[in-house]
Parts: C-alpha cells; sequence; structure tokens
C-alpha cells in the first residue's frame, strides 16, 4: 500500500513534468497540481554509512561510527520525510486568487545526546574515563498525517490544517541525570527520564491524537522588483492525544557494583522484578501538546542574471536545530535556474548544497541536492534531497 | 513513451532497493562490567538469634531448633468416620387429605443415633471445615420442604444448624450442607458419647401447582456422609491406636557437599518430644538413618529401639503446658559425630507411636487441639570450632547468555579478601566437564595464630582469559559448574569462626563483544 501511494505520487509529479495530460487539461483550465518532497538524514558526528547500516543491515565499523569527540559534546543525528501533494484552484476571474488543498505525510525522528552515550552504546565504556551526562539528551519519532485547507491571495494565504496522529514519541532525561562509568566497575547512575508515546491504530481515520493547526503565508515583492521575501507558518495549532498514551517517568539513582550473590543465584526473579519496575503506564487522558510547526523564510534579491538568497527554517518540538542558508543562482538564457547554497544547522553542521530549477508558464520544478558530499556516504554526515513540482492548468 | 517507462522504471527500481534488507546490524564493542560482589559471614548467612558467641568469646555457638515430625489430629482423624441415615414415614392419619401449598404438617420427626468410632468415645469435636454430601429420596406425590435441625451443632453464635432442603416428586435429589467451623456436642446432654439427634420440620412446598395429597405408605428417606473434613479439636476418651511410620527428612543442600574429613569441636544434638496432645503416648524410635549417595548409617544411641513413656499434655484454660522429653546425643554417648562429616542429604525416623497405651485413663477427658500437636524436634548446639580437610562443594549455575550477544573474548577478573580461616579453592567447568580456568583459583587462608585465631586477612587476585571456543560452548550449553574445595590451613587446629570474619569477594569483567540487531 505504502509502495502503490508512492509510486501513484511519483506517477503524478511524472505526469506534471511531461505536461502532455491533454485530456486533464482541457477538463480543468485553472487548476495547478503541486508537490514537494523533503527528505533529509544527518548527524552531526557519524556519516552516512552509519545510517545506511542500521536500515539495510551489515556491520558498523569504526569508520562508521564517526571521529572520537569529546564526551560531553552534544550531538544530533536524525531525520525528516515531509511528503506533500496538493491542488490549486485559480479563481477564473483573476487568476491569482484561489483555494488550495494539500495532503501532507509527515514523518520525523530526531536524537539529541552527548558523544559518550553514543560511544557507550557503540564503543562500550571500556575507554570512557569520565561521567557522561544525560542533560539535553531527548529525542522524537513522529508520523503524522495532515489535510491543508485554505484561501490564497496575491501575497497572503491563510488555511486550516487537520492531523491525524499515527505516531507520537517524546523522550527526555533530566538536567541532573548522568552515567558515571569512570571506574569501569563501579557504574553511578542518576536518572530521571520521562517518556511518552502513543502508537498508530488499525482504524484508517480513528487515531489516538488528532491535531488542528494554522497556515499562514505572507509574501511580497520590492517596487524595484529586485527585492523578494516569503515568510510562512505551517500548522501552528494544538495536538490532543485522547486515548493510549504510554508513559515512563521514574526519578532513580543507585550504584551498581555487581549483584550481591542472592540477587545473582535468582537472576530471573531480579530481573523480572527490574522489568515490572520499569513498565510504561497507559493513560486514557486527554493531554494537549504543541504541533511540530514549522516557520520557515526565505529573502532573495536578484542583480540581472545573479540572484542571492538566504533562509532560516525552524521545527517546533524536535531536535532539529534551525536551519539558515545563503546562497546564489545563475539564470541564463533559458529557463533553467542554477544555483549553489551553504546550510547550516538541522541535524547537521556546515553543508554545501547544489539545486536546479526549471520555470514556465506551466510548470515549475526544482532539485535541490543539500549535501554534496553525500554521493561519499562514507564521508558525509547528511544527505538532503528537496524535489518541488508544480503544473499549472490555465 | 520510452522517457515514460524509462522514469517509471527508474523510480520503481529505486523504491524497491529502498526496501529494507533482512540482514543484521551488528556493531563490536568493548565492555567492562561488574558482574558480582559481595561480604559474607556468618551473621549474614545465619540469622544472628541463631548464633551465640562462646563464653570465652573465642567463636561463636550455632544454636537452632528443627520440627523433624509432627502427629496432630490425624491420630484420631482417620477413625471418625460419621455417616448416618434418617427416615420420615408419613403418619398414615394424613393419607387423603389435599394439603395445600405452604402448609405445616404440625407432627416433628426427631432420629437419634449413636456412632462407632473405634474405641473413640467423643464427648465434643470441632471442625476447621465439615461438608455433608446429602441424599434424598421421597415417594411423595408432591414436592415438600424440609426443615432440618442438627441437635448439638452449634456455630461461633452458639446456634443450632438449621436449613431446609425442597425435595422432589417421587425423586431421588443430592446436595451438600456446609457445617465449616461447627462444633458438635455429642453428649445428649451429659448422657451419653459419639451421639447426634436430627429434627425435621415438613411442609407443603409453594411449588406445587395443586395441592399435596399423602399417600398411606408414603416415605422419605435423608443419607448423610462427610464429603470432607478437618478436625479442629476434639474431646473425651480419644482411644488407643498405634502408628507405625517412617519420617524422611530431606536436605537437597547437602547433596553438593562431600568431605575427605569434617571435626566439630564438641557439638551437641537434643532431640525433644514435645506433646501438645492431652493423650498420653509411647514413642519407640526404630531406627534413625542418615543417607548420603551409598552410604547408609544408623544413630547409635541407648533410647534408640527403646520405648519412651510421654506424658500428656494439660489444658488449664488460660494455661496450656506441653510435655517435653529431651533425649541427648554427643560424641560421648553416640556416633553424631561421625554421621555429621557424611553430611547426609536424607534423614529418615522409624518410629512407632501407641496412644493411650494405658487406655482411658483420663476419665473420657483427653483432648487434641490441631494447634498444640505432638512434635519430633532436632536442638543443635554446635560450637563453630572446626577442622576439616577437602570439604567439596559442587553446584550447577544457569547461565544464559544474551542471543544478539556474540562474545568474542572475555576476561574476568577476580579479588577475594579472606578473613575465614580456610583455603579455598574453585574450578570452573562447562557442562561437558571441560576446566574453564587452566590452574585452580585458590583463595588463601587468613593468617591465624597458633590457636587458630585470625590475625590478618589475605587477598587474592585472579584473571581469567575466556576464549571464543569456550565461551560458544558456554552459550550453547547455558550451563556452568562450579567446584569448591574448602580445606583447613592445617589437620591440627581446630579453627575458631567469629560472626564478624568476613569473605569480600568482586568479579567483573572485560567483554569484547559483537552486538546483533535483527
Amino acid at each position: 500500500m505504502k509502495y502503490l501511494f508512492l509510486i501513484l505520487f511519483f506517477g503524478i509529479q511524472f505526469n506534471c513534468i511531461g505536461g502532455q495530460a491533454d485530456s486533464i487539461q482541457k477538463r480543468v483550465e485553472s487548476i495547478e497540481l503541486y508537490s514537494s518532497t523533503n527528505f533529509s538524514i544527518g548527524s552531526t558526528h557519524v556519516p552516512l554509512s552509519f545510517f545506511k547500516k542500521n536500515y539495510f543491515g551489515g556491520f558498523i565499523n569504526d569508520n562508521d561510527k564517526g571521529n572520537n569527540n569529546y564526551i560531553n559534546k552534544i550531538q544530533r543525528s536524525g531525520l525528516e520525510l515531509d511528503i506533500n501533494i496538493g491542488i490549486k484552484i485559480h479563481n477564473s476571474k483573476n487568476n491569482i486568487n484561489g483555494w488550495y488543498f494539500s495532503i501532507q505525510n509527515m514523518i520525523t525522528n530526531g536524537l539529541s545526546y552527548r558523544q559518550g552515550l553514543f560511544d557507550l552504546i557503540f564503543r562500550g565504556n571500556n575507554n570512557i574515563r569520565n561521567d557522561i551526562l544525560l542533560s539535553k539528551t531527548s529525542f522524537h519519532f513522529r508520523n503524522h498525517q495532515i489535510f491543508h485547507f485554505g484561501k490564497f491571495y496575491e501575497r497572503f494565504s491563510l488555511g486550516l490544517s487537520l492531523g491525524n496522529i499515527l505516531q507520537e514519541v517524546n523522550g527526555n532525561f533530566g538536567n541532573n541525570d548522568l552515567i558515571g562509568v569512570s571506574d569501569p566497575y563501579n557504574w553511578d547512575i542518576v536518572v530521571n527520564p520521562n517518556f511518552e508515546l502513543v502508537e498508530n491504530t488499525s482504524n484508517l481515520l480513528n487515531k489516538n491524537g488528532n491535531s488542528l493547526g494554522l497556515d499562514i503565508k505572507y509574501n511580497d515583492i520590492s517596487k524595484s522588483n529586485k527585492f523578494k521575501y516569503c515568510l510562512e507558518i505551517r500548522n501552528l495549532g494544538l495536538i490532543l492525544l485522547h486515548k493510549n498514551i504510554k508513559k515512563m517517568n521514574y526519578d532513580t539513582s543507585f550504584i551498581y557494583s555487581g549483584l550481591a550473590l542472592d540477587e545473582l543465584s535468582d537472576i530471573s526473579n531480579f530481573s523480572n522484578d527490574l522489568t515490572n519496575n520499569f513498565e510504561p503506564e497507559i493513560i486514557n487522558k486527554n493531554q494537549w501538546l504543541v504541533t511540530p510547526f514549522t516557520i520557515k523564510a526565505d529573502v532573495l534579491y536578484q542583480l540581472e542574471k545573479i540572484g542571492v538568497l538566504g533562509g532560516v527554517f525552524f521545527r517546533n518540538n524536535s531536535q532539529y536545530l534551525p536551519m539558515s542558508y545563503m546562497g546564489i543562482n545563475y539564470k541564463n538564457h533559458t529557463k533553467i535556474e542554477y544555483g549553489t547554497k551553504l546550510y547550516y544547522g538541522g541535524y547537521n553542521h556546515l553543508q554545501w548544497g547544489i539545486n536546479a530549477s526549471y520555470k514556465s508558464k506551466r510548470i515549475k520544478s526544482e532539485l535541490n541536492l543539500q549535501n554534496c558530499f553525500s554521493l561519499i556516504p562514507s564521508l558525509a554526515t547528511s544527505f538532503g534531497l528537496l524535489l518541488k513540482l508544480s503544473w499549472k492548468i490555465t | 513513451m520510452f522517457r515514460r517507462v524509462y522514469l517509471l522504471t527508474t523510480i520503481l527500481l529505486i523504491l524497491l532497493s529502498c526496501k529494507k534488507s533482512r540482514n543484521s546490524t551488528s556493531w563490536n564493542s568493548f565492555f567492562s562490567i561488574p558482574i558480582s560482589r559481595d561480604t559474607f559471614n556468618l551473621n549474614k548467612l545465619i540469622s544472628q538469634d541463631k548464633l551465640y558467641l562462646s563464653n570465652d568469646g573465642t567463636h561463636v555457638v550455632f544454636k537452632d531448633t528443627f520440627e523433624l515430625y509432627r502427629i496432630d489430629q490425624s491420630i484420631v482423624g482417620d477413625d471418625i468416620q460419621i455417616e448416618f441415615t434418617d427416615t420420615i414415614i408419613v403418619p398414615s392419619i394424613l393419607a387423603g387429605v389435599p394439603f395445600p401449598q405452604g402448609f405445616q404438617l404440625p407432627n416433628q420427626f426427631s432420629e437419634n443415633h449413636i456412632f462407632s468410632f473405634k474405641d473413640i468415645k467423643l464427648k465434643e469435636i470441632q471442625f476447621d471445615s465439615l461438608i455433608f454430601d446429602y441424599e434424598i429420596e421421597s415417594n411423595v406425590n408432591g414436592k415438600l420442604d424440609l426443615n432440618l435441625t442438627i441437635d448439638g451443632a452449634f456455630n461461633e453464635n452458639a446456634q443450632n444448624f438449621n436449613t431446609s432442603i425442597t425435595t422432589d416428586v417421587q425423586k431421588k435429589i443430592t446436595g451438600k450442607l456446609n457445617l465449616n467451623n461447627y462444633r458438635f456436642d455429642f453428649t445428649d446432654n451429659g448422657n451419653s458419647f459419639n451421639h447426634l439427634s436430627t429434627l425435621f420440620l415438613i411442609g407443603v412446598s409453594t411449588e406445587n401447582n395443586e395441592e399435596v395429597i399423602f399417600g398411606s405408605d408414603d416415605i422419605i428417606t435423608i443419607k448423610f456422609k462427610i464429603s470432607k473434613s478437618k478436625i479442629s479439636s476434639a474431646k473425651g476418651y480419644l482411644g488407643s491406636n498405634e502408628i507405625n511410620d517412617t519420617a524422611k527428612i530431606k536436605i537437597p543442600f547437602m547433596k553438593k557437599i562431600a568431605s575427605n574429613n569434617f571435626e566439630l569441636n564438641d557439638p551437641k544434638f537434643e532431640l525433644i518430644i514435645k506433646n501438645g496432645i492431652g493423650i498420653d503416648a509411647q514413642l519407640k524410635l526404630n531406627e534413625i538413618g542418615f543417607n548420603k549417595k551409598n552410604i547408609n548409617q544408623s544413630l547409635n544411641h541407648s533410647s534408640i529401639n527403646q520405648n519412651i513413656n510421654i506424658n500428656r499434655a494439660l489444658d488449664l484454660g488460660n494455661d496450656f503446658q506441653y510435655s517435653v522429653n529431651n533425649l541427648y546425643f554427643n560424641s560421648d554417648n553416640s556416633n553424631i559425630h561421625q554421621l555429621i562429616g557424611i553430611f547426609p542429604d536424607e534423614v529418615n525416623i522409624d518410629y512407632s507411636v501407641i496412644s493411650n497405651p494405658l487406655g482411658n485413663q483420663s476419665g473420657y477427658n483427653d483432648f487434641i487441639f490441631n494447634k498444640h500437636p505432638l512434635s519430633l524436634n532436632l536442638g543443635v548446639n554446635i560450637p563453630l570450632i572446626q577442622n576439616f580437610d577437602s570439604i567439596i562443594y559442587n553446584d550447577t549455575l544457569d547461565l544464559k547468555i544474551p542471543e544478539n550477544l556474540e562474545i568474542k573474548n572475555a576476561n574476568i577478573k577476580l579479588e577475594f579478601n579472606n578473613e575465614f580461616p580456610c583455603n579455598c579453592c574453585v574450578n570452573l567447568r562447562l557442562s561437558s566437564g571441560d576446566l574453564i580456568n587452566s590452574s585452580p583459583i585458590c583463595i588463601n587462608s587468613a593468617q591465624t595464630d597458633l590457636l587458630g585465631n585470625l590475625m590478618q586477612s589475605t587477598i587474592s587476585q585472579y584473571e581469567i582469559n575466556i576464549g571464543n571456543d569456550v565461551l560458544d560452548k558456554l552459550q550453547n550449553s547455558n550451563k556452568l559448574i562450579i567446584d569448591l574445595v574448602l580445606t583447613s590451613p592445617d589437620s591440627v587446629t581446630n579453627f575458631p569462626i567469629l560472626g564478624i570474619q568476613n569473605l569480600y569477594y568482586s568479579i567483573n569483567m572485560d567483554l569484547n563483544t559483537d552486538i546483533k540487531l535483527n
């Protein structure tokens, strides 16, 4: 089903690119089909090969684990898959105002952690001689399906977003939490984690949570026609989790230096006790969260064939760092524009990307490769691809 | 057209290549793990109220009492079987008269029963639990309500047992009566023993559709039989009975222990016969056998195979007095010294008990309470001054290594700090018998003075490197066999032990392992 959806989705884009669907064109003259797919995966310290082996399987060797860093350095890793497909119905009178409807499937996963925690899991505690702090360690995983609709004008658009929460997992550790393994045989554990998760249901529509948000977009152009800017807020609102919310919250600290003999001789009972103590609690009570809304701002200064551009992107309730970028575009005499950008933020540090776009009366398409080094997975620590397509039927 | 096919094929191939393969993800990590750390001393192993410091303060003495066997209400319970039948013959004067529903006959039907419980003459008996099965057969042409009262059966509020049962039309019915916690007075107001009387009232059941007309030969038969009972107490003459039995006491822990020689300094044992039953008795210990594998040895003592007269307990109302007989065993009057050294895993006590050997001496005032049995207890008094040669403790531990861990190499680090006056050598073996450690791991005895008193502890440290092949075998068998051999530092001195002497140990492990996620 998932693959069928994706094939159909790309198939529609293919039709858009081809621009040869004459029969459809005749039937719906003032409609614009558009899609936007953004996939990015990245980390501040591990190469892409680490993710590749996690997903496809294989042995994660020392190179895949990235460089050795300061043990309490904060690292981030995550992925974003944001698929949008929509339709704009233009007002037949002026062809500027109109209505839009779109469906979005957003899957994001982010982790923020200390280097030491990664090392503890993937390298072992053998060489760790400091306490691993767990403050600022948090993670999320979410899968939301959102229906957007609203009205657009020449410079402004306003709409609502209604979401089904398929999965929402959030977790974080307390500010004073730590794993003390400086003495490898005397572990000092102080943890006060707070985990919360909502799982998907088998019912197509009736989910364990729903969201309601506001979409606002404003764009303008200077009188000289050289300076353009755009500000967009998507899905600003609230999530209501209403049933089957699993919560884990405990405050514990202990020193582990080995089991006592009676615990060792009755290890199955001991491990059962341990498991029972950390069972999640299931809550069927309403809980409100702020949506993972996004704020995006882009500016462009156009000089003849060269455009200088910049922007920022922020996602709420995520380990995704606000990302900023700047770059230049070159437009030749054809309908094609090329460009290059420097990105900073997200799940990565500095990235060098390239982009190309094609613009005609009916068709707009844009392809962004966020990190050129991702073509060599063992070197690059991120990969990002943005594909935008739209086909306007006039 | 070609471009479309090309693009669709490319997209399809990209999607298929994104499908997650079934290969597992794995990586290599080096872990240092604390496995176990603990401190042993006698106070930790044995409850402190069982350890006493010796008069000279050089050692501790272990004192305890174990119950070996008990005889309770079973001494009479098997003989007390209650089963009786009541027969109600409907008076012929009532024949032919139609009685409406709900009509209560003016007649009372009463029956008396005297039970025979061998030679037992019961005055009173109380049950923790008592269930009677009943079976009622009626040839009356209508349903009747039988109101049953058992005279002398009293509940906690001193009320007679009373219940109502509805018969069926010319049919047999069965059911159960619950008389849990009922006390039965079997004396018929002080005039008899083993006596019980029942009283029935008969009414015409409202379940009938029409009036009931009795016939001239109508009869109702009610049979009662105990289906389940547990006696709480009994009073009267409880009979003379002989029980011949063998009590087997298993000590599984001892199966794992053996020794070449084990010597304790002047241990004392005491067999305590504690009688809480109000019956005189005669006990004969035919044999007390100590078994270990193929070794069977019997206790030699002057009391064995001799009649031991046991007086009855006394119930003086607020004061309950047990009758206690003590038999003492030590190295001088028995071979107990020799029996301890075999570390028996089973003790068999072959005995016979005769209750009331001289008959009804109490004038029907015997009693038995479930909470006051006749018990055979063993009291031990062992001064912990000992010398032993090769006490061998053998055990098999279940050791389950998680399947998603593929351990390439393990280095086990052991450290001991010993304050006990004994050497201890450990061998670790696979279930196949192959040794894991190439040479024994030996914990040295603490340093002692000439009298064997502790002077200074000793520290022993070991590292055992376990390779991949041994770990594979360990992972497959999930078993680790431990042989522990304890030996006194010399064979002459009896070494004293105090409650505060410790054995500290820590076991840590360095692992080079592959972790696999499926």
